[in-house]
């Protein structure tokens, strides 16, 4: 039999035979005052907290070391059990700060909770606390030693849990002991895995994470940044493991499972997740997107086998424009069992990836071969096929209809000059060849705006052997919303930057533009009603040369052909969360609803729409799939040395020779070893959320 | 088993003879302990300079009889001398300057781990018809010859004391005994007939575990000495759990109130409940004895504890909160060395006896150390007879100068 009976203050409770008597009372939720023991962690029995009182036991044995025999009668609760869990406390607090309401943990802390249950104060002892100062000069983590009750939890977990070991109990210079960590190095020396185990078992405010790691929130979300912050909620540590594990394949159907770009996203991702990921408070973020692009590219479609394609329900919808928010929502519906139809006005499927974003950053074979994936799925896609209104569709027999026509309507700022010949905007000059439009190249070509998409312009004019090529934008250095490398790689091309400048008018010769009066500007903000305020520097009038002028200052959507939509003051489509625009059975996603925004949004916006849509047509709207294997990630993750001092690997730009005139993609991914590399920076957030969450006393049902 | 008629004790196994312990399970190999920490770095010595070669014979002698692979010897990096005379008996050693760290990861499934003293135990028993089982054991303190000294189980407190250590220091009678280091228990001078053997010392919760005897005369303050006992043993806690290692500090602090004029009521009590629960409450035998020195100490001395914390009185002028200092007149010889005094509280000039104002002396005790005389003294609560003023060396004679006898001699209520 391998059950056995014991009884805890009266109450019959069963267990398994080697459980402890404190596992016992956790299972039949009895609370037993503990502060060491912590479920995950071996127990130790050093706080005497959790002392209890068994029948023919003459001294009262910890609970979290005694096993539970069969026929115990175990008692919890008298004044001596009392006096010695009080005197235990006493001397506990006797060298702790005096004070809670200062420290973080402030109402999250479990010596705080421990006090007030068993009402405990130190008058009656001599303080020996020798406050020392804080440690904060450790990335993610802090360490405030006066709070530490030396209940070795963080040093149990770092050596038994984690394998890292690299906390101990030593001696201070008063011969005291202390938890620190070996050899009382900084936590990068002692080669620390910043997993943030110790942090999370810590009952006290000794251990804390620094204020802005991690957002507020739900743990199991907030602690695991990279994956919180992805718009679309890849599993990135998974997939990064399984990189790191040489399961590439595996690791591209965890992309999978979440968006239908991974090689797309490869490549132009605006990788929210880098901006979030731990690791850059150590030595920069670890490079996710590279890591995309290299399971990405070493996807083998197995996962094909597993992905789930539902009865068909003989519902049809239309998706309007095939970029990524409309492929997307198409290839969810269709996997949802809908017939699904997708009208293009461009002669050419992906939208923005094929026809906005430039092929040396994402070549038109890849996003076809993306999109070939989806039109697989049973996906039509019409090409060239303009919708001029709702009742077109409607009358085509679709019963939902998802407008997804992004922003492709470049902003021409009124400014004089501005329709002169030779000024265009950004999208019409990306897609010159699409649509036809004649475009008399120039010599010299001035871009104004500071975003990725006048970089997309500036750097294809001189791909196109425009010789002087200028962005000019309001932005400072710094605070441009360009991306760090494009703007550093356009440089590179010869492309000049003006930073802080307005635009005054374009100067006009022969009826043609010949460049652009600029002004500089001290300062700007924008007001309530995102009007933006300048302060211009007087006498600063000056003219940047240039016989093209490229207004690459935002996008608007198209929506001329949909009277019916409400739109905001911004000229976008205003949904709810879900897509719904108000009209029955229109929805909307991507960036006709965000504004300009990232493919990966648009993906996620378009997941969300697709289950929105799904439930409309009589679905059940989960569009979740499990395309990779199951991973039980091994929390033992053991000491890796030099483990801070791994450096960033990204991916490599072609040279400045074989990139400068012409359209191949200009960057190189990581090879197999580095990428395996990179995957071994991650400080694995996703196994935080899985250590046991301590619960309080007060969550208990017997206290 | 011939092994079953030795009888031996081994160092540190409680009073339990070997023999019980080796045929208790099957032995593979033997670690032969020479411990250096502070309290046993003389035991071990004088083990390695007077009986290595009966050593290394039990331990040969051990190997055989319990069919052992091999035999080792752990040493510490100091006695790396001695590494030469085991190798050439064909004995492995190992050396390390970490005797404590290794010693918690010796003790393995297989390995029969025995402090050398055992070893040559051993070896007397086997050689010796007559054997009786001794102890090497350092006498300190206020004795005549403090030293290294093997003594016979057995005898009493009294004899080593006084057949050993050539009795007490001149002038000095015995307080209390302190025996088996700073963990062990303190017994009183009525009680120096406890025998020396592990049973009676037990009784009082003395581990044995190293030999050692403190002797204390009447001059020792009990809570000063009590209160060095527990900042030493406070030190010796690993940490991990919380009665050993916040509780030995805390009644460290308590005594250094109690010592400083700052006890306060209740701290007897709370000092007992501490103590008793060390006792039962640690993981192992340093928490459970650590406070043992003190707990016998309450026993057997109440009244000077509570003294100290009730009525401010350290009887044995020991503790310096508690005293004030005089120069004495009958032994000044007027030399003026004392006058280095930083606070200027002596008084005095060139063949005159000294006085030294109690009310702005800041008890640094540089009078102290210069006077060629001893003649600066410690009173507690009678204030000696003294002159009023300066008056010639050797005049004194300490009548009829009006001076009140006995201040301070109120019991408080």
């Amino acid at each position: 039999m391998n059950q056995v009976k014991i009884e805890i203050d009266g109450m019959e409770v069963y267990t398994e035979k080697g459980k402890t008597i404190m596992e016992a009372a956790e299972h039949a939720d009895i609370y037993i005052p503990h502060l060491c023991h912590h479920p995950d962690l071996h127990a130790e029995g050093g706080c005497r907290l959790c002392v209890v009182e068994i029948n023919g036991k003459k001294e009262p044995q910890t609970a979290c070391t005694t096993l539970a025999e069969e026929g115990m009668s175990v008692n919890t609760k008298s004044e001596d059990l009392d006096r010695l869990r009080r005197l235990s406390m006493e001397l506990m607090l006797a060298n702790h700060v005096d004070d809670c309401t200062t420290c973080p943990k402030y109402l999250k802390c479990e010596l705080q909770s421990l006090i007030q249950y068993l009402g405990v104060s130190t008058s009656r002892l001599r303080r020996t606390l020798n406050a020392v100062n804080m440690e904060t000069g450790n990335p993610l983590i802090i360490r405030d030693s006066n709070r530490c009750v030396a209940c070795g939890r963080c040093v149990r977990v770092c050596r038994d849990v984690r394998g890292v070991g690299i906390l101990e109990y030593h001696k201070n210079e008063e011969d005291r002991i202390t938890v620190g960590v070996t050899g009382d190095l900084s936590l990068a020396k002692a080669d620390c895995r910043f997993c943030g185990a110790c942090v999370e078992v810590c009952p006290t405010g000794a251990l804390q994470d620094k204020k802005g790691t991690f957002k507020e929130g739900n743990r199991q979300d907030i602690l695991i940044p990279c994956k919180q912050e992805c718009p679309a909620g890849i599993n990135i540590p998974k997939y990064v493991r399984l990189i790191k594990e040489g399961k590439y394949e595996q690791a591209a159907a965890v992309v999978r499972e979440k968006a239908p770009f991974p090689k797309s996203l490869g490549l132009v991702c605006m990788r929210f997740c880098e901006s979030a990921c731990r690791r850059k408070e150590i030595n920069g973020a670890v490079s996710i997107r590279e890591l995309k692009r290299f399971a990405a590219e070493q996807d083998t479609y197995q996962w094909k086998e597993k992905s789930v394609f539902k009865p068909k329900t003989g519902k049809k919808v239309a998706v309007v424009g095939a970029g990524p928010a409309g492929l997307t929502a198409a290839y969810y519906l269709v996997k949802s069992g809908h017939a699904v139809d997708v009208y293009e006005k461009l002669p050419v499927a992906g939208g923005m990836l094929s026809a906005g974003i430039p092929d040396y950053r994402l070549p038109a074979s890849i996003v076809e071969e993306e999109i070939a994936v989806i039109r697989e799925a049973g996906v039509k896609i019409f090409t060239n096929r303009k919708i001029n209104s709702l009742e077109e569709l409607r009358n085509l027999g679709y019963e939902a209809i998802l407008i997804a026509v992004g922003t492709d309507k470049g902003v021409r700022i009124p400014l004089p000059g501005a329709d002169l010949f030779n000024v265009h905007v950004n999208i019409d000059f990306l897609r010159r060849d699409l649509l036809n439009t004649h475009m008399e190249l120039k010599d010299s070509v001035v871009v104004l705006g500071g975003g990725n998409v006048a970089f997309d312009c500036a750097r294809t004019a001189k791909r196109l052997g425009c010789s002087q090529v200028s962005v000019v934008c309001l932005e400072e250095e710094g605070s441009m919303t360009a991306g760090e490398e494009e703007i550093t790689e356009a440089r590179e091309e010869g492309i000049q930057i003006y930073n802080g400048r307005t635009f005054v008018r374009i100067i006009e010769k022969d009826g043609k533009a010949a460049g652009v009066l600029c002004r500089e500007v001290e300062s700007f903000t924008f007001d309530e009603n995102r009007k933006l305020i300048l302060t211009e520097k007087e006498d600063s009038d000056h003219v940047i040369p240039g016989e093209m002028v490229i207004f690459s200052t935002g996008q608007k959507p198209d929506l001329e052909s949909f009277e019916e939509l409400s739109l905001n003051p911004r000229g976008l489509m205003e949904t709810d969360s879900s897509g719904n625009t108000g009209i029955k059975g229109v929805f909307a996603a991507g960036d006709a609803v965000t504004g300009t925004a990232s493919v990966i949004q648009a993906i996620a916006g378009a997941r969300k729409a697709a289950s929105e849509i799904d439930r409309y047509l009589g679905g059940d709207g989960n569009i979740e799939e499990s395309l990779s294997e199951y991973q039980e990630a091994d929390g033992f993750i053991g000491k890796s040395e030099g483990f801070a001092e791994l450096d960033r690997r990204t991916y490599r730009c072609i040279s400045l020779d074989q990139r400068k005139d012409n359209f191949n993609l200009m960057t190189e991914g990581l090879e197999e070893a580095e990428a395996r590399c990179e995957a071994e920076r991650c400080l694995q957030c996703d196994l935080r959320p899985r250590l046991t969450r301590s619960r309080f006393w007060t969550e208990y049902q017997y206290k | 088993m011939e092994t079953e008629r030795i009888e031996i004790f081994g160092h540190g196994i409680k009073g339990r003879p070997s023999a019980e312990r080796w045929s208790s399970r099957e032995w593979k190999e033997l670690v032969c302990l020479f411990p250096e920490d502070q309290s046993e770095s003389g035991t071990v010595k004088y083990l390695l300079e007077h009986y290595l070669d009966e050593i290394i014979s039990g331990m040969e002698a051990l190997k055989d009889r319990l069919k052992l692979n091999s035999i080792c010897a752990l040493l510490s990096k100091n006695h790396e001398i001695y590494e030469e005379k085991f190798r050439l008996s064909g004995i492995q050693t190992n050396l390390t300057d970490d005797m404590k760290g290794i010693q918690k990861e010796i003790f393995k499934e297989g390995i029969l781990v025995h402090h050398a003293e055992t070893m040559l135990a051993l070896h007397r028993n086997l050689t010796d018809e007559n054997y009786v089982p001794h102890k090497i054991i350092s006498v300190t303190g206020d004795v005549m010859e403090p030293g290294i000294y093997e003594i016979p189980f057995g005898i009493t407190l009294e004899e080593i004391i006084t057949k050993y250590a050539k009795g007490v220091t001149a002038g000095k009678t015995v307080k209390f005994v302190s025996a088996g280091g700073s963990m062990g228990a303190v017994y009183g001078a009525d009680e120096l007939d406890t025998l020396f053997t592990y049973s009676s010392l037990l009784k009082e919760g003395t581990m044995l575990e190293s030999a050692q005897i403190e002797v204390c005369s009447n001059d020792t303050c009990i809570v000063d000495w009590a209160c060095k006992r527990m900042l030493i043993n406070s030190r010796k806690t690993c940490g991990s759990c919380v009665y050993c290692r916040e509780g030995i500090y805390q009644l460290f602090r308590i005594l250094q109130d109690a010592a400083e004029g700052k006890g306060r009521e209740g701290d007897i009590s709370l000092m007992k409940e501490i103590c008793e629960t060390l006792k039962s409450g640690t993981l192992c035998d340093i928490g459970r004895t650590a406070a043992v020195p003190l707990l016998t100490a309450m026993n057997k001395f109440g009244e000077e504890f509570e003294k100290h914390i009730d009525r401010k009185i350290c009887q044995s002028l020991s503790c310096i909160s508690y005293v004030k200092f005089y120069i004495d007149p009958a032994l000044c010889n007027g030399c003026g060395d004392c006058m280095v005094c930083p606070e200027h509280a002596v008084r005095g000039g060139e063949n005159l006896i000294h006085i030294i104002d109690p009310d702005i002396c800041s008890k640094c005790e540089r009078c102290t150390t210069v006077c060629s005389r001893n003649a600066v003294r410690r009173y507690g609560t009678v204030k000696p007879v003294l002159p009023s003023e300066p008056v010639q060396a050797g005049s004194f004679s300490g009548e009829g100068n009006g001076i009140k006898k006995g201040l301070g001699r109120r019991r408080r209520v």
